[in-house]
């Protein structure tokens, strides 16, 4: 193999970088420190000023009084400051007396798990698809029909993820940087009141009998079950670190939270809202998906470099036993089984990839791109895939991606908050 | 050198074109659709992810204090990338990535390729070169930049970059195959 080529080391690299998942953009911190820069180049910029004036006045007095050496002309006085900050900034950062950092300014913790910059999910009856656009902070409704997008919902920006009620009325979308998940009325498209979960809620399932919401908070390594009924918030349940995502049993019976930081997957009782023994399943699951008969649980690895396996793990539901790991390719993300149960789709780094779920082999990988969330159709023939600014639909006869449907503003496809995704 | 896969890239070209006041609202959506792809460029550069947020960081923190200057620039993302990358190398030259390459997996993971032990491998190579090498090769390989836009990154001239690049392409050929050059 010339794993030595161009082609096979850019691959290699994008495999390894993908997979790299950052916590959320610590922006107030980064401006924190950002003024500290701004405060400290002026405060040179003015000791140099002053260090100006004072040439100046060392050069006049001499020459006032007639000493030697200081014709005037001779040397004129430096122009003083400069309030070219880039220029600063940059001797800040490369200099070599440049500090790096006051401890205060350090950067804090990363906060472990796993985002989605956008979110989608299908309506019951298969007619419209919500998608979350994180950028913009709107959810906005496709007709599947046409696949043309409706009018965008005011939610809020940031990261998350949006679910549906099994009867369709309400979708649920989690907003990561607010902590809160927000009910949208499907009938007016109208957003409701945010409930608060707490700190980052990266994702949400529903139970099939509709009563609860889960949400997974990876930055607080809980999930809060939400009552669908009154829209309030439950007591958190503690699971591993940074579960950034949850999946709930056909049955209802069971939850499992997929924690990205600890290789764990808790499953959790939803019943008695209690979490079991974790099921260690390797390095950074990031996602988790239960086949329509509820026997098996899919479990996305992905390829993290510091422990690298790349893989999709199959769980056996009614043992809690991880099988053999299904080999998908770098940074198996997100994962969406067809309705008939035949068909698991994973997000990969570069690919989406069919596995069959009789014999758990994988098929050929279709190339759409990267840092996406998938969303199927009830009639499991079309597989929808969001990104930021774009959904493509996607034929599972054919396995070929149709024409992308703008969603915008936002950027491109693949941005990714830790995430991302 | 074609490009293998084209796929949507961490950087979107133009930076938000709203711009308040005091510029707070448009850097935030800045930094917040720039931050992913930095974190990940720098763990490229220095195979360390909190090292790497720390570097995202500073950089982002040295566009805020220039934001004026970076918000007009024809490029932002360019001087970002000169801030991070000057921050990175800076760093590695404080303290030497030289941990240990992650562990090699335990299981054997079965399929036509090993992208988890090619990753290794390439970290652990990655590691062995300068920080500046190592810079122009991620630059190259993940920011798929051309001779320019690497050259401009790291302060030098387009000429070096191809040099250095073609030397250090050959250095790590040899650390990517286990057991030396001969199996390429």
């Amino acid at each position: 193999m010339t794993a030595t080529g161009d082609r096979e080391l850019r691959r290699a690299m994008h495999g390894m970088l993908r997979c790299v998942q950052p916590s959320p953009a610590p922006v107030d911190a980064i401006i924190q420190r950002g003024k500290g820069i701004r405060l400290r180049s002026r405060r040179r910029a003015r000791a140099a000023a002053v260090a100006a004036a004072v040439a100046v006045v060392a050069f006049i007095i001499p020459a006032r009084i007639g000493a030697p050496g200081h014709g005037p002309g001779s040397a004129g006085p430096q122009r003083p400051a400069t309030d070219d900050v880039a220029a600063q900034v940059e001797r800040e950062l490369t200099g070599p007396t440049a500090p790096i950092s006051t401890a205060a300014n350090r950067v804090r913790k990363p906060i472990p798990g796993r985002y989605f910059p956008a979110g989608i999910a299908i309506t019951p009856d298969g007619k419209t698809a919500y998608v979350l656009n994180g950028f913009s902070g709107t959810v906005i409704p496709i007709s599947t029909a046409t696949n043309m997008p409706g009018k965008p919902i005011k939610v809020a920006p940031g990261p998350g993820m949006i679910a549906i009620t099994p009867d369709g009325k309400t979708a649920y979308a989690a907003n990561y940087p607010s902590g809160t998940v927000i009910p949208i009325s499907t009938a007016t498209n109208t957003p409701g009141k945010p409930i608060k979960v707490g700190p980052g809620p990266g994702f949400i399932a529903i139970t099939p009998d509709g009563k609860t919401a889960f949400a997974a908070n990876s930055a607080s390594d809980t999930v809060v079950p939400i009552s669908t009924a009154n829209n309030v918030p439950g007591k958190p349940i503690k699971v591993g670190l940074g579960p950034g995502l949850i999946s709930v049993t056909p049955d209802g019976k069971t939850a499992y939270a997929a924690d990205y930081a600890s290789g764990t997957i808790v499953p959790i009782s939803t019943a008695a809202k209690m979490p079991g023994k974790p099921i260690n399943v390797g390095p950074g699951p990031g996602f988790i998906a239960i086949t329509p008969d509820g026997k098996t649980a899919y479990a996305a690895l992905c390829n993290d470099p510091r422990s690298p396996s790349g893989t999709v793990v199959p769980i056996n539901t009614t043992t809690n036993v991880p099988g053999k790991p299904i080999n998908v390719g770098p940074g198996a993300g997100f994962i969406a089984i067809t309705p008939d149960g035949k068909t698991a789709y994973v997000v990969g780094a570069f690919t989406l990839t069919p596995i069959s779920t009789a014999t758990d082999t994988p098929g050929k990988p279709i190339h759409i791109g990267s840092d996406i969330t998938i969303a199927i159709t009830p009639d499991g023939k079309t597989v929808y895939a969001a990104t930021w600014a774009t959904v493509i639909p996607i034929s599972t006869a054919t396995n070929t991606p149709g024409h992308p449907i703008r969603i915008g503003p936002g950027p491109p496809a693949g941005i990714e908050f830790n995430a991302v995704l | 050198m074609e490009p293998v896969v084209s796929y949507p890239r961490d950087e979107p070209a133009a930076v938000p074109d709203i711009i308040s006041t005091d510029g707070v609202e448009a850097f935030s959506a800045f930094a917040v659709t720039r931050w992913p792809g930095l974190v990940r460029l720098a763990f490229g550069l220095t195979g360390d992810l909190e090292m790497a947020e720390d570097i995202a960081q500073t950089a982002l923190a040295g566009a805020y204090a220039a934001w004026r200057r970076v918000s007009r620039a024809e490029d932002p993302d360019g001087y970002l990338r000169r801030l991070l990358v000057s921050a990175s190398i800076r760093r590695s030259g404080r303290r030497p990535v030289a941990e240990q390459p992650g562990d090699p997996p335990e299981t054997a993971v079965e399929g036509p390729a090993d992208p988890a032990g090619e990753r290794v491998a390439l970290l652990a190579a990655l590691r062995q070169l300068p920080p500046r090498q190592r810079a122009m090769i991620v630059l190259r390989y993940w920011e798929d930049l051309a001779d320019t836009q690497i050259a401009a990154a790291l302060g030098c001239s387009p000429t070096a970059v191809r040099s250095q690049l073609s030397r250090r392409m050959a250095e790590l050929r040899v650390g990517l195959v286990p057991g030396g050059a001969d199996e390429a």
